[in-house]
């Protein structure tokens, strides 16, 4: 008996030292459950009471998700407002969203949610994640703190989830046609090199004059980002030069003894200098930074020690994952009790993203910034939730499901480069059919027709003109396996005009017209 | 005696006298027929039928917008001009040749010449057709089908009017007129030159 009683008091003593009951079961009372699919993408809405660790609370809850491992069209791609140099900048998930489907055809946004907490000091470094971002394998930002996570993003549909590591910087000599030609290690920013076969950079904000006789390369930048400590930089080959000079605004420089001597960056290629990322992140083509990791292996975590005010309700974003690999975003409402609106602590974040099947979660900004988008019938987009701010917040960045597939990223050509260019197709015409016809290239696999700028494949050397009246100017370049051959430059223009129905019809009686005319 | 005489007399026949045509004015003789003689008028539309050399220049305007063609016709040779771009024919008994531009040369096909019967444009007009109003020519009205009929093929329903012929000391020199189409009216302008010194010279293929 008297070892009952022991057992007994030791069983209490362990319960009321397991602290508070971060243990507990969460239960969601439904009021309203409305589920809908966009273009495979699946929202829900769940209006209701969250009763977790004893309080009831009132709750709005959106979920935005699609299974992106399964479909090779539907992908999740991030998105901001960055201008391209001096500043980082900010805007609405919406300009975000147009920022994407601008600078990437190939991706209809569906919706999606706001990402990275950000600087939000009246400087220039306003709207600076403050964890990295990878916006198409270019590391524009790489985490004013080193320990933030990111949430990656691979072509072939896997998520990267966890803390990037960097190792230095690396410059990156693309082809025209995004080819990686070569990776050449940046020994460091704005000094000059310690030896002859180093490379270092110097980017706008170095002012003094640059003294050395070693070679420069002035690279034209299409994007500069830099904080004084993390640097990126993008562009094309402006001039090079060995003379004192000094770096102009949105340039950077590339110093090096005899550097591209062997005429390694030419002005059809394009080079980037970033930090080279690793532990994972390698080959992620989107990331976004976020913060707490609220689930693991499907369990709430139950001890958080970061984020904003763990323990106090806010509003809340998360990014979560499914063992199917779904990739959802949970935005919640808050700082709106009249409406129903209570908002949600971490704790009960990483519940509400358990009760949504994730096996990973990551908590993300929050507050005014929670945010949820939808695409709507008319295209544009509807915001799904309730921004506490009454109004949608200018924020760093965002991370959007879209549909459309990736193009994918050409194989490394090496340096120097042994292929053998293709011929340029040639020999344009406009066949009785209406269809554009060129002489075919030896060695071609299929063609690229540009019509006044957008471009079209054709698998051979005939494309359907499917044009409205007006005058064109066509461009084709032949494609090759890229192996051994690389693909042709595009043609010379061939200059269309199309003319009205009408007056097609009318060119076509006069010619009949004048077939009757001749005599023998 | 008087038998021989009989017979010599009964031999002789009368001397016809040559009948002499007088045609009225304005007539002329035309194997002994007397016909109108034709107006100088009249006489161009003749001269512009048999033409086998010639240039016409075609401009169609539809409200602001303006198409300017050049067709020309020397014997077995023809070419089409628009956009800087000339296309070539030849006849070849009952086919044609056909030039067209590919890249900065020419290629050539052999093609058929549509089966057409239908009214051959300005050479099948009639001078009975026009009347004049303050001097210019006019096609009258009721010919307007007529004309119109060149184009059904590719417009059935389409009309023709406003046909003004202005004609030089030989040949026509300018047709004007309109053809309405589903509501949208067409402006065609053409304009005729160098009758007989026309010269089409094929592209080497």
């Amino acid at each position: 008996m008297k070892k009952l009683w022991s057992l007994l008091i030791l069983l209490i003593t362990i319960f009321m030292f397991v602290g508070p009951s971060v243990n507990a079961e969460m239960r969601l009372f439904i009021t309203t459950k409305e589920t809908e699919f966009v273009e495979g993408v699946r929202h829900t809405e769940i209006v209701g009471q969250l009763e977790y660790d004893g309080v009831t609370s009132n709750q709005v809850i959106n979920y935005l998700g699609a299974n992106v491992s399964q479909f090779a069209d539907l992908n999740v791609v991030v998105g901001d407002s960055y201008k391209p140099h001096d500043s980082w900048g900010r805007g609405t998930i919406i300009a975000h969203a147009d920022d994407i489907e601008e600078r990437y055809p190939n991706y209809d946004v569906i919706g999606g949610v706001n990402g990275d907490f950000y600087n939000t000091s009246i400087t220039n470094l306003n709207g600076q994640p403050q964890g990295g971002y990878i916006r198409n394998f270019e590391n524009i930002a790489t985490g004013v703190v080193s320990t933030r996570p990111l949430a990656g993003f691979k072509d072939d549909g896997t998520a990267v989830f966890g803390v990037p590591c960097y190792s230095g910087y690396q410059l990156l000599v693309y082809d025209e046609d995004g080819a990686l030609k070569k990776e050449v290690a940046v020994e460091r920013i704005n000094d000059l090199p310690t030896a002859n076969d180093k490379v270092t950079v110097y980017f706008d904000n170095y002012d003094m004059p640059i003294s050395s006789t070693h070679n420069k390369v002035v690279v034209d930048a299409k994007e500069t980002k830099m904080d004084g400590v993390r640097y990126f930089g993008s562009g094309v080959l402006l001039s090079e030069n060995t003379i004192e000079m000094t770096v102009q605004d949105h340039q950077f420089v590339i110093v090096g003894t005899g550097f591209n001597d062997d005429d390694l960056i030419t002005s059809l290629d394009y080079v980037v200098v970033q930090r080279k990322i690793g532990c994972g992140f390698e080959d992620v083509r989107f990331a976004v930074g976020v913060y707490d990791e609220i689930v693991k292996d499907g369990v709430p975590v139950t001890y958080l020690e970061r984020g904003l005010d763990p323990s106090f309700k806010h509003p809340r974003t998360a990014i979560g994952q499914k063992a199917d690999g779904t990739i959802f975003f949970v935005v919640v409402d808050g700082r709106n009790k009249p409406l129903g609106m209570d908002g949600v602590n971490l704790y009960e974040l990483a519940q509400i993203m358990v009760y949504f099947e994730a096996v990973r979660a990551y908590n993300m900004d929050g507050g005014g910034s929670s945010t949820m988008s939808l695409k709507n019938e008319e295209g544009s987009y509807d915001i799904l939730n309730t921004p506490s701010d009454n109004t949608v917040r200018s924020v760093s960045n965002g991370v959007f499901i879209v549909k459309g597939e990736h193009i994918p990223r050409p194989a490394p050509v090496g340096f120097p480069d042994m292929r053998i260019r293709l011929d340029k197709p040639a020999n344009f015409f406009v066949d009785s059919n209406g269809d554009l016809r060129f002489d075919p290239v030896n060695n071609s696999l299929s063609y690229m027709v540009s019509i006044n700028g957008t471009l079209y494949a054709s698998d051979d050397d005939s494309f359907d003109l499917d044009l409205q009246a007006g005058e064109y100017v066509i461009r084709v370049r032949a494609l090759a396996d890229q192996i051994n051959y690389k693909h042709s430059d595009f043609s010379e223009d061939f200059i269309l005009i199309i003319h009205p129905d009408d007056v097609n019809r009318f060119i076509n009686l006069l010619k009949e017209f004048l077939k009757r005319e001749m005599t023998e | 005696m008087l038998f021989i005489a009989l017979f010599v007399l009964g031999s002789c026949q009368q001397e016809e006298v040559p009948t002499v045509i007088n045609c009225g004015d304005g007539e002329i003789l035309v194997d002994d027929v007397c016909i109108k003689e034709k107006s100088d008028f009249e006489k161009t539309f003749d001269a512009t039928d048999l033409m086998t050399n010639y240039t016409l220049t075609i401009s169609i305007q539809q409200s602001a917008d303006l198409y300017e063609m050049t067709m020309m016709v020397d014997g077995s040779k023809s070419s089409f001009e628009m956009d800087d771009q000339t296309e070539f024919f030849e006849k070849q008994g009952s086919m044609i040749d056909r030039y067209y531009p590919v890249g900065e040369g020419y290629r050539k096909e052999s093609i058929t010449q549509t089966e057409n019967d239908s009214f051959h444009f300005f050479k099948d007009l009639e001078a009975s057709w026009f009347q004049t109003v303050s001097g210019k020519y006019f096609l009258k009205t009721d010919y307007n089908d007529e004309v119109a009929d060149f184009f059904q093929g590719e417009f059935p329903g389409s009309t023709v009017s406003n046909l003004e012929l202005i004609v030089g000391d030989t040949y026509f020199e300018q047709i004007i007129f309109d053809v309405t189409v589903d509501s949208v009216m067409y402006r065609f302008t053409m304009t005729l030159s160098a009758v007989g010194t026309t010269t089409v010279t094929l592209p080497t293929v």
